[in-house]
């Protein structure tokens, strides 16, 4: 699949497939995922539960923990332009420098990531130190008040003293921001970000994010279900459903001209606080079990424009410059209409 | 959400297991029309468990141990070939400390046959027999009774009272909790076998008082462990090591309740039965106790184990089961003199304690397996996949 | 507070929107919960802080807040599963404090509340039919034939009789939900507590279930007291908003009017820090940023509670707490900028 992205990649992913082995029986997790993203632009990956946005992310460094499986597919990385690295034929030594230094990861729970018996000030240096950027814990620690200073954490001096449970989660949330962009990384992942708190802080946390790509020249990936942050954060969007990209489009086309039946539904679901919606419009049906899931098109026991041929896989179409969606409907030899 | 009537891998044993519940659930349907549709899910979990049990070896091996060891103990006493305090070395001198598979002669008009009824003839002591003449299989097969009966009425009282207890003190929490926490400190604290000690010397003629006042109550207890009535007074003595194991037993149960109710009573189906006016009694026996039955009934199984353990023990310190009750412990106390020569009074009983305790732990440990919801789900899809 | 005091503040209350009458009445209420420490009460968590508020019949309140705003034991208190420290509160105007025991009982019927973690507020040991049941048991109701009665009930929540005797384990959230919301209908209540009703359920979902509320309160013409964070959820179902911070109303009024002319800093800050669902919005929108993490209801500051975060602080602000006034017809708020 290739569409002029005309930008500079700096990480590519080509038909991954993984597989988990559970007891219950193999879940197809992701079947077939393919995208590109830009050094220097924030690149979403959108969906609901089960949907493999959390799998594909961890698979980009190998950190699928068992009983997963990469079954199949490549991911290529892009240090620096022209410096290709094979993510899939490194060896465990290696992407284990990679992983947290080049391409370092913020999750949900800020409070699972970090060790109760430790400082914050720990944490980051014990990181740093990991990762030879600094020769001492105490040289560590020095380093931390700085990172805590660029993550516009209020009093660092006093922060990086303090243990877990002293800090709320606003402050555990910046203190993890912290952690990831000590090392300096290229990509930085985060997976549902600010579920864990609240609006206000979520907020703080975004702009945050928003400042540190720029003066960090960062590239971000965030995964979420929230519309909202989508349309705030993101420059390109891939919406997911059920372990394939349904759509890939510019934040703006992805709202504006959503083409997939479930990027459609999934936005008439969601309301908006701004405006007075008469109806929210739901999806029938639920997920699909993805130990079985449905022939051919993922979706099509839950779409309005089901048809024959979607019991075939369909391939992806591209309906846009920078937009593709995998749905029969846009397969035909006469354009679609917009809205 | 599942598929009904999707296909398991059954085995033998499976399907012996649907026999047997889908005929106790036609009954039952009998007697109350329309309950099975109610609940047929329930029907399927029980299956499922039963299932779940089937595939673990050892559990299959408790199970068979503790069959055998119940059907041994109700239908011993009446398929010994003599009674539990038959001395045959009145019939004849062999007897005496007889060793496995001797035989023994009882003649025409001899004592034996006019006053004990023995039918004249050859009999074989498969298992020897003891320094009275006493034949050892049949004290073996009545002192099962005894460690069943024994067990029985242990089980029956010290762990209702500590889950009833625990019950109360985990969901009331407050001063009822710490009152009676402190008090299973107390009972805690006394060591078990001294304070079984303690009560068995001086039990035994205040409940022998107490079973002779009541008719009634002496009748049922010698049926129950199938004694003659002129042994009511060693019967006092067992009595009063169940009344004692009652008082120790029941502590373990308060506590481990309590645990379990204090967290159970966090659940929000808790807080939404209270919204919906459930009175306490309701939320303690649908919501919390039934949430919190697994652990307690691995419990109850290894305690039974335990409990004949117990007693037999004390027996063999020569508390619990006075002569000429027949119970596996007091035969090892009277045969240890005659170690290792009449070795059989020793082997043969403890062998029995070993198996049926074996038999107790097997099955608890497999129903461990079972109830954790984490090991379950790995056996489920094992019957489910046929692996 | 004398009674007579309260009297006169419930008067003034029951004109809080005009054109309604209502059916809830909160007064000055106010919960403090004790902070132990090894022998004596170190401080209290002022949960609930002198809150009052009416909820109009047949229509429903939407109480915002994040967490610590105190909202979630409003919706406590109200049902009685919590008692106030002082305060009182009305049903149908009559002191539910003072309800005998088959009074009791009667608002037990008539009241009931939709928790939000539908994996947990179903007893995993009762099949649908006993759940749905034993509120009927509990209140000796007579509805005939019982099986008709529950299967009448899932219909109308979207079930069917297959679910009736089935465990919750086999049902995914939603129906879990709709099990849940059948529960409640079970007494015919007239008022209903949702406690955060689909914040756990996914995008899709949601829509189903906040559909089949609004279906279920024309339909029985239920008052519904709608407890969330999130605002685009709480206006899609409000026809009036509280806006909660720190255990105090800041802000009271009808939905337009709070969401298009927000008057309390706090919601305008509020407004402004969700997501909204339109890039073309999000990237040209105006933001209110607040500084600071909220601070914690043990020991709130002086005067009024948003002061330090507050980008609009006079020196008053921090000596005297603001009360509740009528700044236009039916829209109230808290706020020294109103004079």
């Amino acid at each position: 699949m290739s569409l002029s992205l005309e930008c500079d990649p700096i990480i590519e992913v080509r038909d991954l497939y993984v597989n988990f082995y559970t007891y219950a029986g193999v879940v197809k997790a992701i079947d077939g995922v393919s995208f590109t993203i830009c050094r220097g632009e924030t690149y979403c990956l959108v969906g609901e539960t089960g949907c493999g946005k959390t799998v594909t992310a961890k698979a980009l460094t190998r950190a699928i923990p068992s009983p997963g499986r990469i079954e199949k597919g490549e991911v290529i990385f892009y240090p620096e332009p022209g410096k290709s690295v094979n993510i899939m034929e490194l060896s465990d030594e290696e992407i284990r420098r990679i992983r947290g230094k080049m391409i370092s990861y913020i999750f949900q729970d800020p409070s699972s990531a970090l060790d109760p018996l430790y400082t914050l000030g720990h944490h980051i240096s014990e990181t740093m130190l990991a990762h030879k950027l600094v020769r001492s814990m105490r040289d560590g620690i020095r380093e931390a008040v700085r990172v805590l200073k660029r993550v516009l954490m209020p009093d660092p001096e006093e922060r990086v003293k303090s243990y877990p449970h002293e800090l709320s989660g606003g402050m555990k949330q910046r203190g993890v921001v912290g952690i990831s962009l000590s090392t300096k990384p290229k990509i930085l992942i985060a997976d549902e970000p600010t579920t864990a708190v609240d609006v206000t802080i979520q907020a703080q946390l975004m702009s945050l994010l928003k400042d540190l790509k720029s003066s960090e020249g960062l590239t971000l990936i965030l995964i979420t279900h929230n519309m909202g942050l989508v349309a705030e954060m993101c420059d390109r969007v891939a919406v997911m459903y059920a372990g394939r990209i349904v759509e890939e489009a510019p934040v703006l086309d992805i709202f504006k001209n959503p083409r997939h039946p479930y990027t459609r539904a999934l936005l008439k679901a969601v309301p908006n606080p701004l405006s007075k919606i008469h109806r929210l419009e739901s999806i029938p049906g639920t997920i699909p079990d993805l130990i079985k899931p449905p022939k051919g098109c993922r979706f099509h026991p839950r779409c309005p424009y089901f048809n024959e041929i979607c019991l075939k896989k369909p391939p992806e179409f591209k309906v846009g410059a920078k937009h593709r969606v995998a749905c029969w409907l846009y397969g035909g030899v006469e354009s679609v209409n917009e809205g | 959400m599942e598929e009904r009537g999707e296909v398991y891998e059954k085995k033998l044993l499976d399907r012996i297991v649907d026999i047997v519940v889908d005929r106790v659930a036609s009954v039952l349907e009998i007697v109350r029309p329309g309950w099975r549709t109610r609940n047929e899910a329930r029907i399927e979990e029980f299956k499922l468990t039963l299932y779940a049990f089937n595939r673990s070896p050892p559990g299959l091996l408790g199970v068979t141990l503790v069959t055998l060891f119940v059907i041994v103990a109700v239908l011993g006493p009446y398929i010994a070939p003599f009674s539990y305090d038959m001395p045959l070395v009145l019939c004849d001198q062999n007897a005496y400390l007889a060793s496995p598979g001797k035989v023994i002669t009882v003649r025409e008009g001899s004592l034996c046959h006019q006053v004990y009824g023995i039918k004249p003839g050859n009999y074989t002591l498969i298992l020897g027999a003891d320094d009275y003449g006493r034949d050892l299989l049949s004290r073996i097969l009545y002192g099962a009774r005894t460690s069943l009966v024994v067990a029985i009425l242990v089980m029956l009282v010290g762990p209702l009272i500590g889950i009833l207890l625990g019950l109360v003190a985990g969901y009331r929490g407050g001063y009822v909790d710490e009152f009676l926490m402190r008090l299973t400190d107390v009972f805690i604290a006394f060591p078990g076998l001294i304070l079984a000690i303690a009560f068995s010397a001086v039990l035994p003629d205040r409940i022998a008082g107490v079973v002779e006042g009541y008719p009634i109550v002496s009748r049922i207890l010698l049926t129950l462990f199938s004694l003659k009535p002129e042994h009511v007074g060693p019967l006092a003595n067992l009595v009063s090591v169940i009344v004692a194991l009652w008082i120790v037993w029941w502590p373990g149960y308060a506590r481990l309740v309590r645990g379990m109710a204090l967290s159970a009573r966090e659940n929000v189906y808790v807080e939404a039965a209270r919204a919906i006016g459930v009175p306490t009694h309701w939320i303690l026996l649908r919501h919390i106790l039934p949430n919190i039955s697994g652990p307690i009934l691995v419990f109850l199984t290894l305690d039974f184990g335990a409990v004949i353990l117990v007693e037999a023990s004390l027996s063999f310190l020569g508390l619990g089961a006075v002569p000429p009750i027949a119970d596996w412990g007091r035969i090892v106390y009277d045969g240890a003199e005659y170690f290792p020569r009449a070795w059989w009074l020793v082997f043969f009983p403890g062998l029995m304690t070993l198996l049926v305790v074996l038999g107790f732990n097997l099955v608890g440990d497999t129903l461990r397996d079972v109830f954790d919801p984490r090991t379950r789900r790995r056996i489920e899809f094992k019957v489910k996949r046929g692996r | 507070m004398k009674d007579e005091e309260l009297e006169a503040e419930r008067l003034k209350l029951r004109n809080m929107f005009p054109g309604e009458t209502p059916l809830v009445e909160v007064v000055r209420l106010k919960k403090y919960f004790p902070l132990r420490g090894l022998i004596f009460t170190r401080g209290y968590v002022k949960a609930v802080d002198d809150v009052s508020f009416i909820i109009p019949k047949g229509k429903t309140l939407g109480l915002v807040g994040e967490s610590g705003s105190g909202k979630t034991t409003v919706g406590r208190l109200i049902l009685k599963l919590i008692e106030p420290t002082s305060g009182k509160i009305y049903y149908d105007g009559i002191d539910v404090a003072r309800l005998s025991r088959g009074l009791l009982n009667q608002f037990r019927r008539k009241a009931q509340i939709i928790f939000q973690d539908p994996y947990m507020s179903l007893n995993p040991r009762m099949t649908v039919f006993d759940i749905i049941m034993e509120p009927v048991k509990v209140h000796k109701l007579n509805v005939g034939d019982p099986q008709r009665y529950v299967l009448n009930l899932l219909y109308q929540v979207g079930l069917n009789e297959t679910h009736m005797f089935r465990y919750p384990h086999e049902f995914s959230g939603g129906q879990r939900q709709r099990i849940a919301i059948a529960r409640a209908l079970a007494l015919n209540p007239e008022f209903m507590v949702l406690d955060e009703p689909t914040s756990m359920l996914d995008v899709s979902v949601q829509a189903q279930i906040l559909n089949l509320l609004k279906e279920l309160q024309s339909s029985y013409n239920l008052t519904f007291l709608f407890i969330s964070h999130d605002l685009g959820v709480v206006r899609y179902m409000s026809d009036y908003i509280a806006v909660m911070y720190l255990g105090k109303i800041v802000e009271i009024g009808k939905a337009d009017d709070v969401f298009e002319k927000p008057l309390h800093p706090y919601t305008k800050a509020l407004l402004s820090a969700i997501p909204i669902p339109d890039p073309e919005i999000a990237k040209s929108r105006v933001r209110i940023t607040i500084k600071g993490e909220p601070p914690s209801p043990v020991n709130p500051p002086k005067g009024c509670r948003f002061n330090p975060r507050c980008p609009f602080y006079m020196s008053r602000c921090s000596l005297e707490e603001p009360p509740l006034v009528e700044i236009e017809k039916g829209h109230w708020t808290s706020c020294w900028l109103y004079g």
